[in-house]
């Protein structure tokens, strides 16, 4: 396999809040290869969004390094990072905050454009190049944010990604505020630009089902950690973390009308006070004595997957 | 009363329609809605947004406020008619005989005042119970709904509460008078997948337990699987489609459910590429005459200009389109 395109290694963050620390994002390492999608699920507080600002560096990291295209970008600032944002760009959930309402699409979509070129000419061209990648008019060009459905909005997020031609994108629930007939818009539109323009793709969101469909390797995140990580099909059809299988589970579906599993008790706890041992422990209905005092590491479990348990629920 | 009258339904909504005055004129944003809810039963009603799903339950609760007129047809709960019913009448409906909970717990509940304050003033408003007497009511009501150490949790705030928590308070609001109904406008939308399965589990228990009706709103079809006896399918204000739940999905009807439902991403397999409705819901006051979804049925034809009324075709299902029945099999 080629050199990854993005690298973190036991990247992770910590915010004071109040003399305290609140462990947001905890050890996390990940390897990107190119044309490769990594779905990255968890429940509020796991520290997915945080660890995606990191990757973007919007926010600094506690600990751990990333790297671009091989080259360690963990203490670059911002105007070293600038000529290097061409190549790793990001979609977010909300796509009318993310677009200024008092632009133009054109000027929207070309923005990142003028760290290239500033030759009109070529840029009218490219932006008309990216309305028609992402399956917009051209005379959308002429228009503003408001006059656009939430979905078309979020293709125009998605054109502005595109325009600067990354290598990497970043999608924060880039589909998540969207209706299901739409949404299945916009992750064909993502699976389908990945596989034309070889993206990467680092694809986070609370919705499984979708990262199940863009997905080629899923992390499970849960206070902080990555607890399994491995080829989608195993993570979805075989999950080796007790909090995995919880997690599935617990998605209601169409096509498993019926199904009333007893649903996992408590909730999520604190990252400001995360549990002894296994941080799962307090939920787990597998846990034991030694998962309450010691901390489980992530472990090899088969081919290509990782889980950080003492007692997986399925064989490797 | 109708107390005797069991075989009626507990609700009947028969031929609404609702418009709303806006700057621009009138606009339908329900049209010919029927719907039925037995007792002890869970009716789910799906749509995108922009459906009407949510108008249709606020007219339910007699709460659609100056703008929103009923232009048509009649709401009957327990047999009698909301249009019998003046202001005070819906006010003592509410909240006694039928309550609500929304998708956003943090709003409904007031958040300067304590949470068992605001249970208790539903006791005390509409069972007029002693302030002790529903404290102590109210406690109960906490333990029942599952937040942990009821009486110490009693008198925090709303913000000392996690979402789920919150929702559970809600809920506790809302079955605080026994209503028979409880309509349940996206009450899990906001919560991660893992509290959404014990929200999900305690309506479906307080449902059994007290054999209340329940009217549940959702965008999410895996919700409506998982806890609907019958469904009604919304779309552009019309309802398309109703069934029991199991044969909506065994076998939907309607073009736009069968499309909705290949539309949805699963877990448990992974396709090529979704099928895609192509287009969007048009909006009130530019809805089409005939089929609404004709523009974005890959089925349509000539016949489906003509304005669709919904066949009954037995067995507790209806359908809005002539076509129904009939029509080549959607591609996977």
């Amino acid at each position: 396999m080629s050199a990854p395109v993005l690298e973190v290694e036991r990247l992770g963050r910590v915010f004071s809040s109040r003399g305290r620390e609140l462990v947001a994002v905890d050890d996390v390492s990940l390897a990107l290869h190119e044309g490769e999608t990594i779905g990255i699920v968890g429940e509020s507080g796991c520290g997915k969004s945080t660890l995606a600002r990191m990757i973007l560096k919007l926010i600094q990291p506690s600990a751990g390094a990333i790297h671009l295209a091989g080259e360690d970008v963990t203490r670059f600032g911002e105007r070293e990072m600038r000529p290097r944002r061409r190549v790793m760009q990001a979609v977010f959930q909300d796509p009318m905050s993310s677009l200024n309402p008092r632009m133009r699409v054109r000027d929207i979509i070309a923005e990142p454009l003028r760290q290239i070129t500033r030759d009109r000419a070529r840029m009218n061209a490219r932006v008309a190049e990216l309305l028609d990648l992402v399956g917009l008019p051209a005379n959308a060009a002429d228009r503003y944010p408001h006059a656009f459905s939430g979905g078309q909005r979020q293709r125009i997020a998605i054109a502005r990604a595109l325009s600067s031609e990354p290598k990497i994108l970043i999608c924060d629930e880039a589909t998540s505020a969207l209706d299901v007939s739409v949404q299945a818009q916009i992750l064909n539109l993502i699976a389908d630009l990945q596989r034309r323009l070889s993206l990467s793709l680092i694809f986070i969101s609370h919705n499984l089902g979708a990262v199940r469909h863009v997905s080629q390797r899923v992390a499970v995140m849960y206070l902080g950690r990555i607890v399994e990580i491995g080829p989608e099909a195993e993570i979805f059809e075989r999950p080796a973390h007790p909090y995995t299988r919880a997690l599935i589970d617990a998605v209601p579906e169409p096509d498993r009308a019926g199904a009333d599993l007893p649903p996992l008790s408590g909730e999520v706890p604190s990252p400001l006070d995360r549990p002894t041992g296994c941080h799962f422990h307090t939920r787990c209905p597998l846990a034991t004595a030694r998962c309450r005092e010691e901390d489980p590491p992530l472990g090899t479990f088969g081919a290509g997957r990782s889980v950080r348990c003492f007692f997986p629920v399925t064989a490797p | 009363m109708s107390e005797d009258h069991v075989i009626e339904d507990l609700l009947a909504i028969d031929g609404l329609s609702v418009a709303f005055d806006t700057e621009t004129g009138r606009r339908e944003v329900l049209s010919d809605v029927s719907l039925n809810i037995g007792r002890g039963e869970i009716l789910g009603v799906v749509g995108e947004s922009g459906s009407g799903k949510s108008v249709t339950s606020l007219a339910v609760m007699g709460l659609l406020g100056a703008q929103g007129q009923m232009t048509r047809g009649d709401i009957r709960f327990n047999g009698v008619s909301q249009r019998s019913l003046d202001e005070a009448g819906l006010r003592a409906r509410r909240g006694h005989e039928m309550a609500m909970i929304f998708q956003e717990p943090m709003t409904s509940l007031n958040p300067i005042l304590r949470v068992g304050f605001q249970i208790e003033e539903v006791l005390t408003t509409h069972l007029g119970l002693s302030r002790a007497a529903a404290r102590e009511r109210g406690i109960a009501l906490l333990q029942e709904v599952g937040v942990p150490d009821p009486a110490q949790r009693y008198d925090d705030y709303p913000h000392a509460f996690s979402g789920g928590m919150r929702q559970r308070v809600m809920i506790a609001i809302a079955m605080a008078c026994e209503p028979r109904l409880l309509i349940a406008d996206e009450p899990t939308t906001a919560l991660d997948v893992t509290i959404q399965a014990q929200i999900l589990h305690l309506i479906g228990r307080l449902r059994a337990d007290r054999g209340s009706s329940v009217m549940l709103i959702t965008h999410d079809m895996g919700v409506i699987a998982r806890m609907a006896d019958r469904i009604a399918v919304m779309y552009a204000g019309e309802v398309v489609e109703t069934a029991p739940a199991a044969m909506l999905f065994a076998a939907p009807l309607h073009p736009y459910t069968q499309l909705l439902l290949k539309a949805i991403p699963t877990t448990r397999r992974k396709v090529a590429s979704l099928p895609v409705i192509a287009g969007q819901m048009p909006a009130p006051g530019s809805v089409p005459v005939g089929c609404r979804f004709r523009a974005r049925c890959p089925f349509a034809a000539e016949g489906c200009a003509e304005p669709q009324a919904a066949r009954d075709l037995g067995e507790g299902r209806s359908v809005r389109c002539w076509r129904a029945g009939n029509l080549p099999a959607v591609a996977a």
